[in-house]
């Protein structure tokens, strides 16, 4: 069994650090990266872009990933909201957009409250049932 | 999703089975909802992205089958049956995939195959990730199951032609490890909750 432990934990890494290594090889899209890098050979390409809005105007909306602001056009959304956008880069950092996904600031925040909240439930439920033995770093359950 | 929806739909799913799984126990349906969110470790790259440190290609495999698997497995050891606790985390984090798999994206997804294959997608785009629905339906039926179960517990110990083998199973069905304790004692008949 002690066996197991490091193996386990080995193969983990493994897995980790393969992903590491060919993550950016596997992306159906350019990252932003690649894009900064050599933006000219992307104009034309799809591509997709999770940010933050920047700035709002009645035509269109700057959107902030990595050091990059692209520009879209103008969507309902408001400044510090996230949004996802997939479209096709043109000149001067303007991406057509295809399809974009807005989280409203106080939504995305608001998830993070309710897994805290989950988390909470969870170690009330955990602990009522389970209890660590740190000597034998093992869970024992509670009588 | 938020960890709400994560952690109550397993709890609904096993208390719904534990009444016809007589062995399902309470400490076992804590694992099968620590199962539940085990994938998302990856919520760890918001924490380091806070400190500066990009650690997301590093940390995606821990939100693949494999690699929760493997994470599965690391913590089953730290428990007295290894093999049983193993079969409830991956039942767990098997619920997890699930339900992300209902959620939305402008593109892409969860990479389910990886490392076999890098296909990301697997995704039905039903509820955008920070919807508050999924949280809210589980929340509503985790509470009605709650109450029905409470309620059951309750006529259990009441009811006397009840065994006390039946009571026990009736009452720790029911989440609250103190009503083991009265559930054998007989009670004395009540018309209330015969019918």
């Amino acid at each position: 069994m002690k066996v197991l432990v490091p193996l386990l934990a080995l193969a983990m890494f493994s897995l980790c650090t393969y992903s590491y290594f060919e993550f950016e090889h596997h992306l159906p899209y350019p990252t932003l990266k690649e894009v900064a890098s050599n933006y000219q050979s992307y104009v034309g390409e799809r591509v997709f872009i999770f940010g933050t809005v920047a700035g709002v105007t009645e035509e269109t909306c700057v959107i902030s990933a990595g050091n990059l602001n692209f520009t879209i056009d103008h969507i309902p959304t408001r400044v510090g909201d996230k949004v996802e956008v997939l479209g096709r880069l043109g000149e001067n950092y303007r991406i057509a957009v295809e399809k974009v996904l807005v989280y409203e600031r106080m939504s995305y925040f608001m998830e993070f409250c309710r897994s805290l909240v989950g988390a909470a439930l969870l170690a009330f439920f955990f602990l009522m049932y389970w209890k660590f033995k740190i000597k034998k770093f093992k869970f024992v359950g509670r009588k | 999703m938020d960890w709400i929806a994560h952690v109550l739909t397993p709890w609904i799913g096993c208390k719904l089975l534990q009444l016809k799984l007589r062995k399902l126990m309470d400490r076992e349906i804590a694992l099968v909802m620590l199962g539940a969110i085990l994938p998302d470790i990856v919520a760890l790259n918001y924490l380091l992205q806070a400190l500066g440190i990009g650690a997301e290609r590093f940390i995606m495999p821990f939100h693949t089958p494999v690699g929760a698997a493997l994470v599965a497995a690391m913590i089953s050891l730290m428990f007295p049956k290894w093999k049983r606790a193993f079969f409830l985390l991956t039942v767990g984090f098997a619920t997890h995939f699930a339900l992300d798999s209902l959620l939305l994206h402008a593109d892409g997804g969860m990479a389910l195959l990886f490392p076999f294959n890098w296909r990301w997608g697997f995704q039905l785009g039903l509820i955008p990730p920070d919807s508050w629905i999924p949280a809210i339906i589980t929340i509503i039926i985790a509470a009605c199951l709650l109450s029905a179960l409470t309620k059951s517990a309750i006529c259990a110990l009441r009811i006397p032609h009840l065994t006390k083998s039946r009571a026990a199973h009736v009452s720790a069905s029911f989440c609250v490890p103190s009503f083991r304790k009265t559930a054998n004692r007989r009670r004395a008949p009540s018309t209330e909750c015969r019918d």
